[in-house]
């Protein structure tokens, strides 16, 4: 089984990181998801459901604000990686992985017989790892949508946590809110 | 192969069934069967949320005439349109924000047929989307 691996959300000043796993049955064309990057949320919940319909398999996990801020995002979006794998059953024995970097292998466990690929821009090249970028960005951008009720003000539901004009003038206001990434530049006053 | 009519509705069954546990394996819920309306048929009414999915099922075995995804023409299409749009007037306006038209394809028979899935494949008018 290969599973393609992908996270979202390594820009925004707050909330988590998301990442996803995915593996896809045979046959599975690239044609499919075309127009997926496209910014249409319309098109890109289309293309959530056509992956989470047909998917032999798939997950999803985070790495949370207070981690990003205790190990650095790089190794928190690895994190959220390592976790969307370990929860997709059946195991997979193959992953490629979005960017340069391949996920640290856990002590013990499965991860001694998965081996794993790096693919430099993956989420254009692969079809899983393409539906691994779409479900994350999707499962991530939902999230973004509730965390906007819980703290209103900021407008996560129209930026998602991104460093927009609107959102760094929410700030400079309101300050930080709980799931702000403290060590990011423009958080914290000062 | 041919079948005999009996046969090819009993195929048929057999194929939304595989369909429903599809579905059900994948977090939604089914909560019509051949829903019949306004000369239209919808095979599967889906629910996932307050997201409504109209679903036709197609099931063809080999037969050089094409994959089964591809057999709902536009006459079927917007007979499908009709019976959903009675469909939603019978249900409270506030249950669902949004509804699409799916096609689920099933291939082969027996134990594990494989099922391709397409969620809105074609809009409201019959168009293929």
């Amino acid at each position: 089984m290969v599973a393609g691996v992908d996270e979202a959300g390594r820009g925004p000043l707050a909330g988590p990181v998301m990442a996803a796993a995915v593996v896809l049955p045979a046959g599975f064309s690239r044609s499919e998801l075309r127009d997926s990057k496209a910014l249409s949320p319309k098109a890109r919940e289309r293309a959530f459901s056509l992956v989470t319909l047909n998917a032999l398999a798939f997950a999803v996990g985070h790495s949370t604000p207070e981690e990003i801020d205790r190990i650095n995002i790089l190794r928190a979006s690895l994190l959220a990686m390592r976790r969307a794998v370990e929860k997709l059953e059946p195991a997979p024995d193959f992953l490629y992985i979005d960017g340069n970097l391949t996920i640290p292998p856990p002590q013990g466990g499965p991860w001694g017989s998965i081996r794993q690929e790096a693919i430099i821009s993956g989420d254009a090249r692969c079809v899983s790892v393409m539906a691994a970028s779409i479900l994350a960005k999707v499962t991530r951008d939902r999230l973004m949508l509730e965390y906007d009720r819980v703290y209103p003000g900021y407008g996560f539901a129209s930026h998602k946590g991104y460093p927009t004009k609107a959102h760094l003038a929410a700030l400079a206001v309101l300050g930080p809110s709980p799931i702000h990434r403290k060590t990011f530049r423009g958080v914290s006053p000062g | 192969m041919t079948r005999s009519p009996e046969e090819r509705t009993s195929a048929g069954r057999e194929a939304e069934e595989s369909v429903c546990a599809y579905l059900g394996e994948r977090g939604m819920r089914v909560v019509e069967r051949n829903f019949r309306a306004r000369g239209g048929e919808i095979d599967l009414i889906a629910r996932d949320g307050d997201v409504l999915a109209f679903v036709e099922v197609r099931f063809r075995e080999e037969d050089g005439h094409g994959l089964p995804e591809e057999s709902v023409g536009p006459a079927k299409r917007k007979r499908i349109a009709a019976a959903a749009r009675a469909y939603l007037s019978t249900i409270p306006p506030d249950s669902w924000r949004e509804a699409r038209f799916d096609v689920a394809a099933v291939d082969g028979s027996g134990a594990a047929p494989a099922i391709r899935y397409y969620p809105a494949a074609f809009d409201a008018k019959g168009k293929i989307l």
